[in-house]
């Protein structure tokens, strides 16, 4: 019986095929652009690659300092994070590194603008890079201020074409650096570890921002799982209580908070004030925005079952004239729906790796490396299987269950 | 299936304790915005195991409505319908889907193929909601269409068809199944006179060699002649 009707079902929507295509379309657009967008989230914010421990790290970066006259909105300095943040309760490790800078060179007579990044040699055990050649730079590195470089891929190949690159010189503005390491490339989207280059933090550390408050830093804290990440946050924030100030006529109160991996993600899409939590806030949107996205295909869906399914009154009328009853017709009309679900679905995937990519390939994202994850798709496809399915449970339950004369003539009674 | 054959052309009745279909009292009102329509009034009609009843009356007498109750198509406002003496009200939507499946074919005026669906498919409709028949589904469809002498159509969609070959199609999903009750909606009503002669033709067969009982809605006296007994309806009435 089942398989008669499946049989049935691929007949009559190969019969109606710009009724199938409406509906494909329909399908293949929702789980495209599904499959898209996660798939785009999960390259940036996943907890994979160098930043495969993000699940269990607390992030400190954005701060604000003010006064009664001045505020200032900012990164943390050096000096906050090294007096004040260390020896959180709860954390195993922590690293201090830069936001990135842009600094020219020229490879032979192209100026080549690179990605430069300070960190300390801790970084290297938080985040796990890939090294396709030599090791990270070492505690002693930045203790006795080698000026040592680690490069990445595309930065090798631009500065140094085919040629071997370890142990060679790399110039950056005045600089000269000895290359010690090549990295994988990692994507632009990963704001903790994108680079072109990765120089020793003590480099860039002068006296005077040795002591600063503010600056252009950013910690990641590796948590031991001892302690609810709550915990260390809340004494983080006792911690600011406590923040001494060079000036205080000037500066007396420092701000910011530890984040979650979601928080940073929340502040960086909505923005809003350095100690606002908006990840409840984006929560509310994201849902929003999905179970929108997804009504809208249904409600295309469900007006294109009610022309479909009154259209065939006739044949609903001539199936139950020969013994079919409603919970057979209800069937029919539900399997047809999901066949087209399930034919939709394979079709998008493959459409989606398609975009994916052209979208690599375009360069229109340095680094990018897109994968859909076979979780997303299928639940995408059974979300889109539950919103079909939903969708032809009206209108098929009401025409099965008319008396057969009245389907016969066309349903209008 | 039935044999029990009555003669062709006997104006007799049946015999109350020979029935196959008993209506008693059936009314049909319809019901619109306030309006009552009287369809069927107080119909007593028995049909015999293998009869061939004509119901004949002007347009809007009835005579489509009184097909759709005796088919179970359609509900009546008053009455009772029996059939093998089982009474049809209050009967569940399954059960009746079941008793139309197994007992009953229908042939109507406008065809109502499936256009989708080849005449192959077309015929196999009623097997698909009868269990236990995997596999002989479609030798069934095939040799219901042999019946009727469309074997070599079985691959066509109805709309490459003629009106006749679609009627012989109809026809073929009618009794594809066995039914012992074939109800006939002015099955010639659409076609011309010789192809009319040809659908009559399948018709008695049925009635004269496999025992099926047949109740016809026709407007032509002279293809009703040929039935074993008329049943006249007037503005919803029984005449004769």
């Amino acid at each position: 019986m089942l398989k008669s009707t499946l049989i049935l079902s691929l007949k009559i929507l190969g019969r109606r095929k710009f009724f199938t295509f409406v509906s494909l379309f329909g399908i293949c657009f929702t789980l495209v652009a599904l499959m898209l967008v996660t798939a785009i989230i999960d390259h940036s914010f996943a907890a994979r690659g160098p930043e495969s421990d993000m699940d269990r790290m607390l992030l400190a970066g954005r701060m604000v300092m003010s006064g009664s006259r001045s505020t200032w909105n900012g990164y943390a300095g050096w000096g906050f994070l090294d007096r004040y943040a260390r020896g959180l309760p709860g954390v195993d490790d922590m690293t201090v590194f830069s936001v990135a800078d842009r600094i020219s060179t020229f490879a032979g007579a192209n100026k080549v603008t690179l990605s430069v990044r300070h960190a300390d040699a801790e970084y290297w055990r938080l985040f796990h890079f890939r090294f396709l050649e030599g090791a990270p730079f070492t505690a002693a590195d930045v203790e006795e201020v080698r000026r040592v470089a680690i490069i990445n891929e595309a930065t090798r190949r631009r500065v140094f074409g085919d040629a071997e690159a370890m142990g060679r010189t790399l110039e950056l503005g005045s600089e000269r650096y000895r290359v010690v390491g090549i990295v994988e490339d990692v994507s632009v989207l990963r704001l903790l570890t994108t680079g072109d280059v990765y120089l020793p933090l003590s480099l860039r550390l002068t006296p005077e921002s040795r002591a600063r408050l503010m600056g252009s830093y950013m910690a990641a804290f590796r948590l031991d799982g001892s302690l609810p990440p709550g915990e260390v946050q809340a004494e983080f924030a006792s911690r600011l209580e406590h923040v001494e100030f060079e000036d205080p006529e000037r500066y007396d109160s420092l701000r910011g908070r530890l984040m979650t991996r979601l928080d940073v993600i929340a502040e960086g899409i909505l923005g809003g004030d350095v100690d606002e939590n908006r990840t409840p806030l984006l929560g509310v949107i994201l849902a929003a925005g999905a179970l929108l996205f997804m009504a809208l295909p249904a409600l295309n869906l469900t007006n294109v079952n009610m022309s479909r399914i009154f259209e065939r009154s006739s044949e609903i009328g001539v199936r139950k004239a020969f013994g079919a009853s409603a919970r057979h017709l209800a069937g029919q009309f539900l399997l047809e729906n999901a066949v087209l679900c399930v034919l939709g679905g394979l079709l998008s995937y493959g459409i989606t790796l398609l975009v994916l990519e052209i979208f690599e390939r375009s360069g229109l994202i340095p680094h990018a490396s897109f994968s859909v994850e076979p979780a997303v798709f299928l639940w995408g496809l059974l979300l889109t299987l539950v919103f079909s399915v939903m969708s032809g449970l009206g209108p098929a339950w009401r025409m099965s269950r008319l008396p057969p004369v009245v389907a016969l003539r066309g349903g209008d009674r | 299936m039935s044999t029990q054959t009555l003669p062709q052309g006997d104006p007799t009745a049946p015999a109350a304790d020979n029935a196959f279909l008993r209506l008693s009292g059936v009314s049909k009102v319809y019901r619109t915005e306030g309006m009552e329509t009287l369809a069927l009034s107080d119909i007593d009609l028995t049909v015999a195991p293998g009869e061939f009843i004509a119901v004949m009356g002007p347009s809007g007498s009835g005579k489509s409505t009184l097909l759709h109750i005796m088919g179970l198509l359609d509900d009546c406002t008053r009455g009772r319908v029996e059939l093998d003496g089982r009474p049809m009200d209050r009967l569940a939507d399954r059960a009746l889907a079941r008793i139309r499946n197994e007992e009953i074919g229908f042939v109507f005026q406008t065809f109502h193929l499936v256009g989708d669906l080849k005449v192959l498919d077309n015929v196999e409709i009623p097997l698909l909601y009868r269990p236990g028949l995997r596999g002989k589904r479609r030798a069934w469809a095939r040799q219901a269409l042999e019946r009727v002498g469309l074997q070599a159509r079985m691959g066509h969609f109805p709309t490459q068809l003629s009106g006749g070959q679609q009627q012989r199609v109809a026809i073929a999903r009618a009794i594809v199944g066995s039914p012992r009750l074939l109800l006939a909606d002015e099955p010639t009503g659409n076609l011309d006179s010789t192809m009319g002669d040809e659908i009559m033709a399948i018709l008695e067969g049925l009635n004269r060699e496999q025992g099926t009982t047949i109740v016809m809605v026709t407007h032509d006296e002279k293809l009703a002649r040929r039935a074993g007994r008329i049943v006249r309806l007037f503005d919803g009435r029984q005449v004769q």
